[in-house]
């Protein structure tokens, strides 16, 4: 093996440095090529003496006439009897018998020695098939053990693509030069692989061509060439596993999707690779073979094997992405593929992510209407998920159901209730696309996977499984639907993520009030109604010509000061539901009308505490003048 | 037989294929060429084979060796400047024109191939040199047989007439002969140089064709003469222009003829 090595390597220096002799010997060898000959035309037919006596022999029942015996039951008459009398009268029966005699001995051949030539005929089918065998014509014998190596079946082409690179940057191989390293650290790779069979002879090319344009480029990647070694060699045995089991299963669509991967993208699984594993040593090195070294064999496998499932995860940038966050957030958390407990299924946490990710953001796309988290998100939302599991891992993985995904289950709560199908008003989708950004999307998804990685049953707990009852799309729903009450946008996108935020707080702090599970509707809900209330008395207070204090952040304050109070009283909310509205009219008219010089924003958001919580225990509160129910409030500041 | 390989040894393949790529400055790219060339036709005729009738040729087969031809007319002969080089390329070019059944263009091909050769005093091709020095035999016998196929096909219950029989295979011996030209001790090839044992394998295959023929005349006294024969020439073909070592490339075939022709001989009774 590592005189095979030295060999290539050395021929591609040789070959640069032969120069004129190169091109001579060349010459010498195209001359000397074999050729192969075709064989002169020959009849399909056999002899017919041949084939006349078999039929007066030992195939004579085949031709013979019914014969009667007295006492016995007459033979039958031979099934080429008529062929057999005719045939010299006819040369058309005399074929035909030579047909025949053909396809007897052919379903006779294996009963016939090959080397019997005592008799007068011998199996045509052994007898045209050895004699019409093709010949070559050689100039020398060729000696070559057919059980080659990986190495010497591709080395020809190996060097040729040495040459290739040698003509854009001579320096490459100079000696010790950067394209050495990698044909020996390509070369290395391929001592442990098990291609005993040519099939992927190609895709181990289209590998090291790929490390050479990789390191060509990118001559920042620093990494032994026993690393690369290691590396290159995950990365073919993975790729060969992924489309030979594609193969076996019949998977078209799979098939042309990796084999798409490998021209279009085999590059820059490289140099992910290699870049991520430069700059994380720790994590990947290891013995041969070790967790360690498997790392970007299992990353690899897991993200192949969304490769077709989902189709939209599978453009060239979405995937190396993905394929660079998935490695990333492995090396710092190798945990993340669950190696010790569970031996050839570590990928399997991985896989069903990213899978689940992008099964999830499909299914929302394809939606009428389409919802607003879609595949081209994928990838953002995928490294966010990785990061979460990562830091989350205990909460958020079960080392003995790497099937269960708690964060894909979130995902699916959002894509849900941000749907029309969610909200009574059918104008949802519209309305949250036009808020929101994509960033922002991302940011919300990482509000939402990080309050599950707190209180996943919490929030991912469905009733009678029924995902529109669990309280993280409750949660979603109620701030959602506040959405369409705000008709003159006082909260931007930014704003309703301070609100998810806000939302998803209170109901850690009183998980199971101001929530109702039993209903689907989130409009149902204590939560949703409480903002709703704000949003609507600012609103109205807006319209009618009011000071417009309470937007924005203020806004979002105001809203959050509300839930707090309602929390600690949701059966004063209960019993008086619009209590809330209440208290904000009042306030918003004081602050436009006889409280102008008192209220601002600041002062009406104190005041609005303390006098939510006293109408709450008591609507007649109410009744006093406004002078009264809200200066009050203010002194105690 | 050996199974066929379609490459080289492992050294020859460094080496040739290193060689192969001649993007380094100043190599032409006609040789590169040429070797394409032989790449394509060695993938023909593994190919001869794979259908039930292996004496027609198929679509691809004709048009690959269309494709052939034209390549090596339009720019390999123009442009190798080497004389062995255009030996091979002549070779190639006969033995394609041959199989397409363009027999006087194979014969006129071969010949200007064989003038090259001798007007350069070549002493490598030899494989190339017997090539071009059997086309016209084997131009000539496959231009018998198709005629031959031809009146078989024309006349599906009729046998033949002793004449004609006697001229399909006089033509077919002449054309033999033509091939057998390769053992001539004046052409410098010895008996087990690769492409004299194909030329005289060839000749095997010629003597079944001629048994063929008698194959299809009515009566059995009219045939036995010519078969018995011709089977003894096959006998005396194998003991003198085969080689007498116990293993050669190709034997395993040339045993498989001879055994096969010597079958019919026992039939027919010929020599008891």
């Amino acid at each position: 093996m590592t005189n095979d090595i030295f060999i290539v390597v050395y021929a591609i220096q040789a070959a640069i440095r032969l120069g004129r002799k190169v091109r001579t010997v060349f010459e010498e060898e195209t001359r000397d090529l074999g050729i192969v000959l075709p064989p002169v035309e020959t009849p399909d037919l056999p002899q017919w003496g041949v084939v006349k006596a078999f039929f007066e022999g030992e195939g004579n029942a085949f031709v013979a006439d019914s014969v009667s015996i007295p006492g016995r039951d007459a033979t039958p008459r031979g099934l080429y009897r008529q062929w057999w009398q005719k045939q010299s009268e006819d040369r058309a029966c005399r074929d035909n018998l030579r047909k025949a005699y053909l396809a007897i001995q052919q379903g006779l051949d294996p009963l016939r020695s090959a080397d019997d030539v005592s008799r007068g005929y011998r199996p045509p089918g052994s007898f045209y098939a050895g004699a019409n065998a093709l010949f070559l014509v050689k100039q020398w014998r060729d000696d070559a053990d057919p059980k080659r190596s990986p190495i010497q079946r591709i080395a020809g082409t190996l060097i040729e693509i040495a040459i290739d690179y040698v003509k854009v940057d001579p320096t490459l191989f100079s000696g010790n030069g950067t394209g050495d390293r990698i044909t020996r650290a390509f070369l290395l790779s391929l001592s442990e692989v098990d291609f005993a069979e040519s099939d992927y002879d190609d895709l181990l090319l289209d590998v090291m061509r790929a490390s050479l344009e990789t390191f060509r480029v990118h001559t920042d990647i620093v990494i032994s060439e026993e690393h690369l070694a290691a590396l290159l060699r995950q990365v073919s045995r993975t790729l060969a596993g992924a489309i030979d089991t594609a193969g076996k299963s019949g998977d078209d669509d799979k098939l042309r999707a990796l084999y798409r991967l490998r021209r279009e993208v085999l590059q820059d699984i490289i140099r992910v690779s290699a870049k991520t594993a430069s700059e994380n040593m720790t994590a990947f090195v290891g013995v041969a073979d070790s967790c360690e070294e498997q790392l970007i064999e299992n990353v690899f496998t897991a993200v192949l094997d969304t490769v077709a499932t989902e189709s939209d995860l599978t453009n060239r940038k979405t995937l190396t992405d993905i394929y660079t966050a998935a490695l990333r957030a492995v090396a710092q958390n190798p945990a993340l593929l669950l190696p010790e407990s569970n031996g050839d299924r570590s990928q399997v946490l991985l896989r069903n992510l990213i899978a689940g990710i992008g099964s999830e953001l499909a299914h929302s796309s394809s939606s009428e209407p389409p919802g607003i988290l879609t595949p081209e998100l994928g990838k953002d939302i995928i490294e966010v998920a990785l990061q979460v599991l990562s830091d989350h891992l205990p909460t958020l993985a079960d080392p003995g159901d790497p099937e269960k995904q708690l964060l894909v289950d979130a995902l699916h709560g959002m894509v849900l209730s941000l749907h029309d199908d969610f909200h009574a008003k059918k104008k949802m989708t519209a309305l949250l696309d036009g808020l929101f950004t994509r960033e922002q999307l991302v940011n919300l998804t990482q509000i939402v996977f990080s309050a599950v990685s707190r209180t996943p049953d919490g929030l991912l707990q469905c009733v009678d499984d029924d995902s529109r009852c669990s309280a993280l799309a409750q949660i979603i729903g109620a701030v959602a639907a506040s959405i369409s009450a705000d008709a003159k946008q006082f909260l931007s996108g930014d704003n309703y993520l301070d609100l998810f935020e806000v939302a998803l707080h209170a109901f850690m702090v009183n998980p199971d009030r101001l929530l109702s599970l039993d209903s689907t509707d989130p409009a149902d809900n204590a939560m949703a109604r409480v903002i709703a209330a704000v949003v609507n008395a600012v609103v109205k207070n807006a319209e009618s010509g009011g000071r417009n204090l309470l937007n924005g952040d203020l806004l979002v304050a105001a809203v959050k000061t509300a839930l707090a109070v309602v929390s600690k009283n949701v059966d004063g909310f209960a019993r008086e539901p619009e209590i809330v509205s209440m208290v904000m009219d009042r306030l918003l008219n004081a602050a436009a009308n006889v409280l102008a010089n008192e209220l601002d924003a600041e002062s009406l958001l104190l005041a609005l505490g303390g006098i939510l919580r006293e109408a709450l225990r008591g609507r007649e509160v109410l009744d006093q003048s406004d002078a009264d129910l809200i200066l009050s409030h203010l002194a105690h500041a | 037989m050996q199974p066929f390989h379609g490459r080289t040894g492992f050294r020859g393949a460094l080496l040739a294929a290193g060689i192969l790529a001649l993007i380094l400055p100043g190599c032409p790219n006609n040789t590169h060429q040429l070797r394409t060339v032989q790449d394509d036709f060695n993938r023909i005729n593994p190919t001869f084979f794979e259908t039930a009738d292996t004496n027609a040729l198929t679509a691809d087969q004709e048009s690959a060796y269309r494709q052939i031809v034209q390549k090596i007319e339009a720019e390999q002969l123009k442009s190798v400047e080497r004389d062995d080089l255009k030996v091979v390329a002549y070779a190639i070019d006969s033995f394609s024109k041959w199989r397409l059944k363009d027999y006087a263009a194979a014969k006129t091909t071969a010949e200007k191939g064989l003038d090259v050769f001798e007007r350069a005093g070549l002493q490598t091709n030899s494989r190339d040199y017997g090539m071009l020095l059997i086309t016209g035999g084997l131009a000539d016998y496959s231009e018998t047989f198709w005629d031959y196929q031809n009146w078989l096909r024309d006349h599906p219950n009729e046998f033949m007439p002793v004449d004609d029989a006697a001229m399909y295979a006089d033509r077919m011996a002449a054309a033999m002969k033509k091939i057998d030209a390769v053992n001539r001790p004046e052409r410098g090839l010895i008996s087990d140089v690769p492409i004299v044992i194909y030329a005289n394998q060839q000749q095997l295959r010629v003597i079944t064709g001629i048994l063929d023929i008698w194959s299809n005349v009515r009566d059995d006294a009219d045939q036995k003469g010519p078969v018995c024969r011709w089977t003894e020439q096959a006998e005396i073909l194998v003991g003198q222009r085969f080689p007498s070592a116990a293993d050669y490339p190709g034997k395993a075939q040339t045993d498989e003829l001879a055994r096969k022709i010597a079958a019919v001989g026992q039939s027919y009774q010929c020599g008891g």
